[in-house]
């Protein structure tokens, strides 16, 4: 991996989370928005696992000329606070279904702008 | 070393334990009121070893973990918060919340004040995110407590929404931030920044992820971009709920913003081009300001159209966070001591107020402003706390809110922010208007029915407090200033510039 290709790994991660975004924003259906918040998470684990390739412990930064990336930790930083990312975003859709099914049970529709019942 | 995790190792066991009571003690009655009396002996044990370490100064767990002033400072406001909100919470069982989660109840109130104590205590990115988390799922799960009424499911739906998105935000931005410097270190962050040629190279996307980071961390503030979802969470959920949405998690937010932004973020200089330096809390300064400026705009003039005594303290609160936020654009060397002291004036009227919404609304059976109509002759001794916390969150002269808004005002000057400054004073007038709307049906109205509004224990203890609190701080602000900026001086936080501890 060269630092061009860590360029198209950053841009991207910075497409997927705008795409992310963008569905989180317009999708009616609450899963789906769901689905489109995980795209958001995996976009900023997949900026650590390639950023972190250029940390110095990493497999990339020996080929650097320097000043490269700086930091004093192993080229698992990145991988790892990645694999937290994964498990915070599982508790949080965890959390997110069984807040829809509860809601479902209420009023039977998945629609985000159907949600409408708190007024003034 | 001195036991520095002991707060946070105490609730979590209070926590557990309730949860494991409440597994054994399913539909007893007694038994889970038992749980919601052992949380609160939770909180008031973990209060002991908060006040104990005041003036420690120490690291642990390579330097994740950090006691300092502003910790501590934190940890009392959360744990008070959450005390306080306990009680309520002991006493609103009747709000809706199904008897038999009672426990649940308890230990999620818990464990959210955990992930707050960790916030504050996090002198670590990743450590900063999963308090944030622990913070926010439990309130998530918290406000949809009420699982067969709609607007509580409802409520819990949006919040879980505009959170995970807002979580995925602050995990972008921290995606850049750890990627770029190496490190999850919050001041190891900031040294790293001010490397010469760092900034130069990778100041662009450094913004980036400042700006990823604060707009997450805004959320829990409830402060403009992230404000949406206040008024619908704060009608949908639990009274109690909504009182610990409004002070213990905004405190959290907080201690989030001021440990990000002053740790690593607002003193990194780097020279720009040749023999111009720039530093990062000048360039964000203004963006700051906007986002305060807004925050007070909007929450003040949308809550004037506000019927539900709830939703216009939901964005009452937006404004309130357009305040506490003043202090970090207008950098000044007591800043953090007005975060603080305002912080509580905030906490103790807004807590006081929604023991009595609480208390009014089962009552009543609605949340609207005419429910409160005729309180002064169903309830003259709680009138009269209810105009003294009104009185404090309006910022009226001589009470607690006022010497609070008075030191934010000065800060401002200070730090030559006159626009702020102004905007403080004009959206105060402004939230007159609401804020006297409640106090005209209490004192004013003649109510549907003259019955004697009995107040239960716990209610009645909160407001009692309450009442004790802001009178201190209103008789004697100067005394509580100095009391405070003596055991949490805000300057250990940047210790790091004298060698690190």
């Amino acid at each position: 991996m060269t630092p061009s290709e860590l360029m198209q790994y950053l841009l991207f991660s910075a497409m997927l989370f705008v795409l992310g975004l963008f569905g989180a924003l317009t999708r009616r259906n609450t899963v789906i928005v769901l689905l489109s918040i995980e795209l958001m998470l995996n976009a900023a684990n997949i900026n650590l696992v390639a950023l972190s390739r250029f940390l110095p412990g990493g497999a990339e930064n020996a080929r650097l000329p320097h000043p490269s990336l700086a930091g004093d930790f192993s080229a698992t930083l990145g991988q790892t606070v990645a694999l937290f990312t994964i498990a915070v975003a599982a508790a949080e859709v965890a959390v997110g279904l069984a807040a829809l099914i509860a809601f479902y049970r209420l009023k039977a529709s998945p629609n985000v702008d159907e949600m409408d019942s708190l007024k003034r | 070393m001195n036991a520095i995790w002991l707060p946070e190792v105490i609730v979590l066991a209070g926590a557990i334990g309730t949860l494991a009571f409440g597994l054994a003690a399913r539909r007893s009655k007694a038994m889970s009121d038992l749980a919601m009396t052992l949380a609160l002996i939770t909180v008031v044990v973990a209060l002991l070893p908060t006040v104990g370490l005041i003036g420690t100064v120490e690291e642990g767990f390579a330097g994740a973990f950090r006691i300092d002033g502003l910790t501590l400072a934190f940890h009392l406001l959360i744990l008070i918060g959450t005390g306080l909100v306990l009680l309520i919470a002991r006493d609103g069982r009747s709000d809706g919340v199904p008897p038999q989660y009672l426990a649940e109840y308890a230990a999620l109130l818990l464990f959210a004040a955990l992930g707050g104590m960790l916030i504050a205590a996090a002198a670590d990115l990743l450590l900063l995110f999963l308090g944030l988390e622990l913070l926010s799922i439990s309130s998530y799960v918290l406000v949809g407590l009420k699982k067969t009424h709609l607007g509580s499911t409802e409520a819990a739906m949006k919040y879980v929404l505009t959170g995970a998105t807002a979580t995925a935000v602050f995990a972008f931005g921290m995606s850049y931030a750890i990627g770029l410097t190496g490190t999850t270190d919050v001041y190891q962050i900031g040294q790293t920044m001010a490397d010469a040629g760092f900034m130069a190279r990778y100041g662009r996307l450094l913004f980036v992820a400042f700006f990823f980071l604060i707009v997450g961390a805004f959320y829990k503030l409830a402060s403009v971009p992230f404000y949406m979802w206040a008024p619908d969470v704060y009608q949908g959920a639990p009274t109690a709920v909504t009182a610990f949405l409004a002070t213990v998690s905004k405190a959290s937010g907080m201690a989030l913003v001021v440990r990000l932004f002053l740790g690593s973020f607002a003193w990194v200089a780097w020279e720009a081009q040749p023999n111009v330096i720039k530093n990062f809390w000048s360039e964000s300064t203004p963006y700051i300001a906007a986002l305060s400026a807004l925050s007070m705009i909007v929450g003040n003039v949308l809550a004037l159209k506000a019927r539900d005594v709830k939703r216009m303290f939901a964005y009452s609160s937006v404004a309130h966070a357009g305040y506490l936020i003043i202090p970090l654009a207008a950098v000044n060397p007591m800043m953090i001591d007005q975060i603080v002291f305002y912080l509580l004036a905030y906490l103790l009227a807004n807590v006081g107020i929604f023991a009595v919404i609480d208390q009014v609304g089962r009552d009543r059976g609605s949340y609207d402003l005419s429910a409160f109509s005729g309180l002064y002759h169903r309830a003259p001794l709680v009138a009269w706390a209810l105009l003294l916390f009104f009185l404090s969150l309006a910022g009226i002269p001589l009470t607690m809110g006022f010497f609070g808004k008075l030191n934010i005002l000065l800060g401002a000057v200070w730090g030559g922010h006159f626009v702020l400054a102004g905007l403080l004073v004009v959206t105060s007038v402004i939230s007159y208007v609401y804020y006297f709307a409640v106090l005209k049906q209490v004192f004013m109205r003649p109510g549907t029915t003259e019955r004697p509004l009995a107040f239960s224990f716990g209610t009645a203890t909160v407001i009692a407090l309450a009442v004790l609190g802001t009178l201190l701080g209103s008789l004697f602000p100067g005394e509580v200033m100095r009391t405070m900026q003596q055991a949490f001086d805000a300057v250990q936080m940047f210790g790091i510039y004298q060698g690190r501890l």
